[in-house]
């Protein structure tokens, strides 16, 4: 009996194993895929790239290259035979290493001229295209101000003031993004004086979380912690009421600080070295086309990089508009992000 | 006694086990560490030699604390569960094993709900959650060579005139020797090499050299550094894992077991007391903070909640990567399936090799190294490999199952050596004698014991694969996410609903695993029954 | 002088009673316990140990109420059916394990290992592996490693069982004798009638869940 059933079991693994991996080959679908290379928080709707497809014959094949730093790395690496045709997903921070490493093809989309001015630099136009941004932000919740009777802050100087004392959470730089966008912002905001306004931070009793999950989710009042104010999103609201447990809230219980907001990008090119360069482009022009461009709010909570898409509701009533945000020249980031990271980790103890 | 004994029957082809393992290793080891120590040249100049020493020697005393803490806390367990037989051992076998196998994020999540301010992150936040993970492996690895023990040794002992903490020392630990210092070189480079949980739970006094390899390399994209990061965190890890092996797995020399013991069962009070105190506290342990993220899978703003658990074939439906938690859990089967296979095949073989030929054992110990390789650096040098012309592998299905195997296969070999050695190979001879075939011989004899190794092996690698840890996260895919992704990916945004979801498929990921572990440990049971 | 072994009133079992056992073994007497397997004999066996506490009743070793002593306070010797050696040590330091724990010097100790050895024919072994022994050679050396620090009473359980019917005899007529000429005392557990007969002073038998001398 033992010897059967184990037998059947092999049988079984193999079998199931040859039907599965049967199943998740994709390399036989012919010359019109291209192959898209995004990080794991890459979101679109399903009928869109079904639509493309119809449209042009053209079909997509999403691959995940891992967290964004991860994707550019392998992409860095890979400079010249990449493994996908168009990547999605660089931001404004590393644009200018990986136009260094030369891994784009360069490319101007048909529908440029639709594009924010203020998202395209001397860096990364007629090489890359700018498909979504959004900025980081200081998140409040309301809640906790409200109780304790105390004013919500205005600007980030405020912060370095008995009043908020032990009151913010911020991500370590070196392990996340919002982390490295909000580093970036004290230095666009202080220029020289930032490390200085760090200690002062650190006097206050700042708290460094690991990720953007630990410091939202555990310490964040908003989640489980105790701390009022935390390093987040613009679009953080809204996305708190469209991932809210059923029946949704009629607002959300957080408000974002809209001073000293980091502007993130991201951009999408062609991969140097793509055997399909022609409908690589007309991926790129996919991106920027308006029913993508207005489907990107809900799907990755980002704003689109296109003028006049109309936003979601959600959207309009609850994210953040952020008067001035804050951004530093590619070439700077690519030039003093080790020492600048350095410098903080000796200014905070990490 | 180990099959190559009797080398005048053993068949011929036995002492070739060792190519397929090295020929699996050179290319998706050999090949990856090749391409990294040559980038690594480069940064020698540059290097900032005193700041990365700085940390590894900051990694070193993080990691030999944990590795204490985590003996401590296991061997009670490992000996409770291999010198009793009782109802539960399985699963409480089974549950232990649980932590190994999840996302570090969510065990960082569950952590910081537990302790809540009480434990704020740092050094010691970092050694319990090192213990919990690695609880497993005390466990696993001791516990194989534990239940291989004769309890009436310790009662011959104790007749003898010694104490019971006397006999314990004298007759027991000695015995437990290499297996103890085998699963301690095991727990050490995972704590040194560790990431998720530092970077989650840790401050500056737990920083590792892993930690450093990510930021060198996806944020400054400076590959030589990382690369040269790499090579030192590679010595170490060599180094430690030279000393465990040492110890235990490249022994040739069979340990004879004139009879397997079975564990009795506690039948006196005072034993019972013993087996269920120190299985339950096992057991509570593990199940604390899991605990928390079970309520928080049927917690809503407004009390208890169903809608996590419904929403998990429909969140994000209609879009296209987040696809649905439904489809994780088929992709995460389908590579603990391939890699279940791939893993125990070459785990098996590879400690077959060690004990037929000589160069079966620089195999398993080269096989030993994934454990502690950088996975950040695994993952490039692969995709540096693998990148060129005619042979571009790096969007290959297979690399992924495969790169989880590697990982698996050094915890298949030490779970399968003692084992393969424990099996009476005097059937063999019998069986010679009958007149069978040496190759027919060689399976008389060891074809039972192969079989259940075999599956049993492979259920380990599953487990591995399941939880998705190593250079598997550095790779690029296509196709949906697997379930610890997922689970990451959902708590990487805001809203109730993407934790309460996110909580629910962790355990999802949880019950999988118990299940696959109880399964696999009814097929060793089975033979010992026999 | 005082007796080798009594047992007063003793229930034995581990939570159900499986066993009334009175007896007295005098000293330097070799008692044969017979009956049918699953009739308690081990379970005895442990009580006297000390691994099974009687329910109820006395134990009394060498003149000593060790009833409630731990194992190693009992001065019990016990041989197994299998050998049980330490694979860790080398022979000597099996037999040298209880002459160090009733705390002799580690020379003396080794001195007197090499003494018993050889009173078995084993000298020259000192320094091998349990693993290289016969398991003949194996079980004399498990003899004298009971008997190295001398215990009131010696308990062989079945010690011959895992032998051949050959060696078997020989061992236990040899064993025997060795015993009588050091006057130990001791109880030889059997379901064998014909090794109980002839190798002990007396047989004792089990009988509806009664031992009685």
């Amino acid at each position: 009996m033992s010897i059967h059933a184990s037998k059947l079991f092999i049988g079984l693994v193999i079998c199931s194993t040859a039907l599965l991996s049967a199943c998740g080959d994709s390399e036989s679908a012919g010359p019109t895929t291209v192959r898209l290379l995004t990080h794991d928080s890459f979101v679109v709707s399903q009928p869109l790239i079904d639509q493309f497809k119809k449209d042009t014959g053209i079909s997509i094949e999403l691959i995940t290259g891992g967290d964004s730093g991860a994707m550019v790395a392998g992409a860095v690496l890979a400079s010249g035979s990449p493994t996908a045709d168009v990547l999605f997903g660089i931001d404004n921070t590393l644009l200018s290493k990986a136009i260094e490493a030369d891994i784009f093809s360069p490319y101007t989309a048909t529908e440029a001229d639709s594009i924010l001015p203020t998202l395209g630099d001397d860096t990364s136009g007629g090489v890359v295209t700018p498909i979504d941004y959004g900025d980081v932000c200081i998140n409040i919740d309301d809640a906790w101000f409200t109780e304790q009777r105390v004013a919500k802050p205005t600007n980030i100087d405020q912060l370095t003031s008995a009043t908020y004392k032990d009151l913010l959470v911020v991500q370590d730089p070196a392990s996340s993004s919002p982390g490295l966008a909000f580093m970036l912002a004290t230095i666009a905001k202080y220029g020289d004086g930032w490390t200085k306004y760090w200690e002062q931070l650190r006097d206050n009793g700042v708290a460094v979380s690991g990720s953007w999950t630990d410091a939202y989710e555990s310490v964040f009042s908003g989640g489980a912690g105790d701390r009022p104010l935390v390093v987040s999103y613009a679009t953080s609201p809204p996305a708190e009421i469209v991932y809210a447990e059923e029946p949704k809230p009629k607002k959300p219980s957080t408000s974002v600080l809209t001073e000293a907001c980091y502007r993130q990008i991201e951009f999408a090119g062609i991969l140097r070295g793509s055997p399909n360069e022609e409908a690589a482009q007309q991926v790129i022009d996919w991106l920027l086309s308006a029913p993508v461009q207005a489907d990107v709010p809900l799907s990755m909570f980002v704003f689109p990089a296109r003028q006049g898409v109309t936003l979601p509701e959600v959207f309009t009533k609850f994210a953040a508009q952020v008067p001035a945000p804050l951004q530093l020249p590619a070439g700077d980031v690519n030039a003093h992000l080790a020492e600048w990271l350095k410098t903080w980790g000796q200014v905070m103890g990490r | 006694m180990g099959p190559g004994d009797g080398a005048l029957n053993a068949p011929a082809w036995l002492k070739w086990t060792w190519v397929i393992p090295a020929l699996f290793l050179s290319v998706l080891l050999g090949a990856p560490i090749t391409m990294v120590v040559q980038h690594s040249l480069d940064a020698v100049s540059t290097f900032e030699w005193s700041s990365t020493l700085h940390i590894a020697a900051l990694a070193a005393l993080q990691a030999f604390t944990s590795t204490c803490v985590a003996l401590a806390v296991g061997l009670p367990l490992a000996g409770a569960l291999s010198s009793y037989q009782f109802r539960g051992r399985a699963l409480t076998q089974a549950l232990v094993t649980v932590p190994f196998v999840l996302p570090t994020v969510v065990i960082a999540l569950a952590f910081r709900g537990l302790f809540g301010s009480l434990l704020q992150p740092g050094f010691l936040l970092v050694v319990v959650a090192h213990t919990y993970i690695n609880l497993a492996v005390i466990v696993r690895i001791v516990g194989a060579t534990w239940q291989q023990l004769d309890s009436r040794e310790v009662i011959a002992a104790r007749a003898l005139g010694a104490t019971p903490f006397r006999a314990f020392v004298s007759v027991t630990l000695p015995q437990l020797r290499g297996a103890i210092l085998s699963a301690s070189a095991v727990v050490f480079v995972f704590c040194f090499t560790s990431l998720g949980v530092v970077l989650v739970l840790g401050d500056s006094s737990t920083r590792t050299l892993e930690s450093t390899i990510l930021r060198e390399s996806s944020l400054l994209l400076d590959f030589p550094a990382a690369a040269l990061t790499s090579v030192l965190q590679l010595f170490v890890v060599t180094a430690a894992l030279l000393i465990g092996a040492r110890a235990s797995m490249l022994r040739t020399r069979a340990t004879p077991i004139l009879r397997i013991a079975r564990a009795p069962r506690p039948r006196l009070p005072r034993q019972r007391l013993f087996v269920y105190a120190i299985a339950i506290s096992g057991v509570a342990i593990v199940l604390v903070p899991l605990a928390s993220l079970a309520l928080d899978s049927f917690r809503g703003q407004g009390g208890w909640t169903l809608q996590w658990w419904q929403s998990l074939t429909s969140i994000d439906s209609g879009t296209t990567r987040l696809g649905s938690p439904a489809s994780a859990i088929a992709v995460s089967l389908k590579y603990a399936l391939i890699s279940g296979l791939i893993a125990g095949l070459i785990g098996v073989l590879a400690a077959m090799s060690v004990l037929t030929h000589r160069l079966g054992r620089a195999v398993a110990l080269i096989a030993l190294a994934p454990l502690g390789i950088s996975a950040a650096t695994l993952g490039l040098g692969l995709m540096l490999s693998f990148g060129r012309p005619p042979i571009d592998l790096r969007s290959w299905d297979l690399l992924i199952p495969l790169s989880h195997s590697l990982v698996a296969v050094p915890l298949v070999i030490a779970v399968v050596l003692p084992t393969l050695r424990a099996t009476d190979s005097r059937a063999a001879t019998v069986a010679s004698a009958l007149g069978a075939r040496p190759t027919r011989a060689f399976f008389t004899a060891y074809g039972p014991t192969l079989r259940i190794v075999l599956l049993a092996a492979g259920g380990l690698a599953a487990c591995v694969s399941l939880g998705e840890f190593g250079a598997a996260s550095f790779l690029a895919r296509s196709g949906d996410p697997t379930v610890p992704l997922q689970i990451v990916r959902l708590m990487q945004r805001p809203g109730d609903a993407s934790f309460g979801v996110a909580a629910a498929l962790a355990m999802v990921l949880v019950i999988g695993t118990v299940m696959l572990i109880l399964g696999v440990d009814a097929l060793g049971r089975r033979r010992t029954a026999r | 002088m005082n007796s080798g072994l009594e047992l007063i009133g003793c229930s034995v079992g581990y939570t159900e009673p499986l066993l009334q056992a009175e007896l007295t073994v005098p000293h330097g007497q070799i008692v044969a316990i017979l009956g049918p397997s699953g009739c308690g004999k081990s379970t005895l066996l442990a009580s006297i140990l000390g691994t099974v506490p009687v329910l109820a009743g006395k134990v009394v070793v060498g003149g000593i109420d060790v009833t409630s002593l731990p194992i190693h306070q009992r001065r019990v010797g016990m041989v197994f059916q299998d050998p049980l050696l330490f694979t860790h040590l080398t022979v000597a330091h099996n037999v040298m394990y209880g002459l160090r724990r009733s705390g002799m010097s580690k020379p003396q100790a080794a001195a007197r290992a090499s003494e018993l050895l050889a009173w078995v024919d084993l000298q020259g072994y000192e320094n091998r592996s349990p693993l290289e022994l016969s398991g003949g050679q194996a079980q004399r050396v498990a003899l004298v490693r009971a008997l190295a620090p001398k215990p009131a009473i010696l308990l062989l359980d079945e010690p011959y069982s895992a032998l051949d019917a050959d060696l078997r005899s020989r061992l236990a007529a040899e064993v025997s004798a060795l015993l009588r000429e050091e006057g130990v005392t001791a109880i030889h557990v059997t379901h064998d009638e014909l090794e109980a007969g002839s190798i002990t002073d007396t047989v004792v038998r089990i009988s509806e869940n009664r031992l009685i001398s």
